[in-house]
């Protein structure tokens, strides 16, 4: 089952008067899903972001303290 | 005196002669005749020596009132009447002109009376142009009317001659006189033609300038017509006394009323809450104009604002949807600014992005997500850039950095050091695909123009595992390419989005 996308993409909509003469432009967004090509989803499975480590979700360790610590002492030693 | 015995013959001679032609006439008889005549003629010359003087003039004593004729006993003329032209005037009639009586002497239709005279139509009977004026007049009687207004007054109603159709009145009988006005026992009647003559002279002797004063004025017989025009002065009118009425109507201009005088009394009442101008057009008179009129001759359009620009009150124009009104401190005039537009709102579920075409012509862009669940159980939340016209999304060059805070009281920092550059992170925690998951988000984007590095900001509110874990994350930062960006994309760092609801902004 291919992956879906859902676009919004802006589209040009012709006014057209009584004669069928087009008399003005509109524009307005309009939303669809559309099936990503074998190889848009091929792009796009290659590309997804990897899954970010959450500090909510697991305690920081002392590593990560001690990283933090020395990325912030770090930061005020760059300072004037 | 009677009248002397009348003569009548007493013996007829001829026939005695004719008898007796022989015989002289008889003595006796002739004697009787002689005696006879002799009485009457005695008689005679008695009563002509009562009329006549022995120098042949009229008797001294001798003739009285009765012996005048009726027309000497009323002045020894007829009553004279003002002189007309055109009138047929027959001899002896009487008329007066410029102070003249003269009578008729030659029937005639009168014309011009200069010429008439020339002509022996008139001869002179009184002439008394050289003592001075009288004052005459004429009236036609109506039956009602005993009083008349001579307009002088009136010492003595002798000095007054009345005629009326040609009637001479008699003084005290006929009138009376008081003050200027000369008062007839009977009303004369109807049509009857009064003429009157004052003798006397009122007007002989001209008063000397100056002499004439109040007292000899009757009281309210000063005239308008014996004004001057332009003559009368403010003294001679008391003070607070011309009325309205006195005053012409649409004659008082502004001149005649003093400055700082007239007060809001003075002016027609108006409705409340009105002020006194002009709303209707062009030039007329004051009215009275309602606040909302006022204000509608600077701006009658609905939604218009007022304010006051360098020299006058103008009106800021309706602004659009969403528009807020920015004042700038000192002299500046207000505008609206921040005109946010929705570009398109909708929902969508079971698709592995959802990509949003940045329209352009707006500086920056607003989202609002809701409900952004994965299909995926704790997945991260990302977004993408595409500067192509959504054909491809950026994968590199992401950088952000945000604080995040929780239920439990901690709270922290995260950044793309550790969450990543492949795309920017919307939250430090992943969201759960459990039902009563809140994942919302507000997301303001700089698409930048040209080399201008695009930025954005965005903060997060998610309510993980239905409610068991509270997590906000706000959050900046800028891309590693430059803009303008197109589209943007947001998806799972792991299968489908379940669903989300979205509505993207355009601001100015």
């Amino acid at each position: 089952m291919p992956l879906v996308k859902h676009v919004v993409e802006e589209v040009q909509i012709p006014i057209r008067d009584a004669e069928g003469t087009v008399i003005r432009i509109e524009t307005e967004m309009q939303a669809r899903d559309v099936e990503m090509t074998p190889e848009e989803e091929k792009e796009f499975l290659a590309t997804l972001p990897p899954q970010a480590e959450s500090p909510i979700d697991k305690p920081a360790t002392k590593d990560d303290l001690m990283t933090q610590l020395a990325r912030i002492q770090k930061q005020i030693e760059a300072l004037p | 005196m009677t009248q002397p015995t009348t003569y009548l013959r007493q013996y007829n001679f001829t026939n005695y002669q004719t008898l007796n032609p022989t015989s002289p006439p008889p003595g006796t008889a002739l004697d009787a005749e002689f005696s006879a005549v002799k009485v009457t003629l005695d008689g005679v010359l008695a009563n002509l020596k009562l009329i006549q003087r022995d120098d042949g003039q009229i008797a001294n004593l001798s003739v009285g009132y009765d012996q005048f004729k009726t027309e000497v006993v009323s002045g020894g003329i007829n009553p004279a009447s003002p002189w007309l032209t055109a009138t047929a005037y027959t001899v002896g009639t009487c008329v007066s002109i410029n102070n003249i009586i003269y009578r008729c002497v030659v029937a005639h239709t009168s014309g011009t009376f200069a010429t008439d005279l020339a002509n022996g139509k008139w001869s002179v009977i009184i002439d008394l142009s050289s003592v001075g004026s009288f004052l005459s007049g004429t009236a036609t009687g109506n039956g009602v009317t005993t009083a008349y207004n001579l307009g002088v007054q009136i010492q003595d109603v002798n000095r007054v001659i009345w005629v009326e159709n040609g009637a001479v009145k008699t003084p005290t009988v006929d009138y009376t006189v008081s003050g200027t006005t000369l008062t007839r026992t009977v009303a004369p009647g109807g049509g009857v033609a009064i003429s009157w003559r004052l003798l006397g002279s009122v007007s002989l002797t001209v008063p000397s300038d100056g002499s004439v004063t109040t007292s000899k004025l009757a009281d309210s017989s000063v005239t308008t017509a014996k004004l001057a025009d332009l003559n009368v002065t403010t003294a001679k009118i008391a003070d607070f006394n011309v009325t309205g009425v006195k005053i012409a109507i649409n004659s008082v201009d502004s001149t005649k009323v003093a400055a700082n005088s007239l007060t809001f009394s003075n002016f027609q009442t108006v409705a409340t809450q009105t002020l006194v101008g002009r709303n209707s057009g062009g030039t007329g008179s004051m009215e009275s104009v309602t606040a909302t009129q006022v204000l509608d001759w600077i701006g009658a359009t609905q939604g218009q604002l007022l304010f006051r620009d360098a020299s006058n009150w103008a009106a800021l124009g309706v602004g659009t949807l969403g528009q807020v009104l920015r004042t700038t401190p000192g002299a500046a005039n207000p505008t609206w600014v921040g005109s946010m537009t929705l570009l398109t709102a909708n929902t969508a579920a079971s698709v592995a992005t959802l990509d949003l075409a940045l329209t352009s012509g707006y500086k920056r862009y607003r989202l609002i997500l809701d409900n952004f669940i994965p299909a995926t159980n704790a997945v991260s939340p990302n977004m993408r850039f595409s500067t192509d016209g959504g054909s491809t999304y950026k994968t590199t060059n992401y950088a952000w950095a945000g604080q995040y805070n929780t239920t439990a009281a901690s709270s922290g920092t995260y950044d793309s050091s550790t969450g990543g550059t492949t795309a920017v992170v919307l939250t430090a925690a992943a969201v759960s695909n459990a039902a009563g998951t809140t994942s919302s988000y507000n997301i303001d984007i700089y698409a930048g123009t040209g080399s201008t590095v695009p930025t954005y900001f965005y903060d997060s509110f998610s309510i993980l595992s239905g409610g068991a874990s509270n997590a906000a994350f706000k959050a900046g930062g800028n891309l590693g390419f430059n803009g303008p960006l197109t589209h943007v994309r947001f998806l799972f760092s792991a299968g489908n989005i379940a669903s989300i609801s979205y509505a993207l902004y355009g601001v100015n």
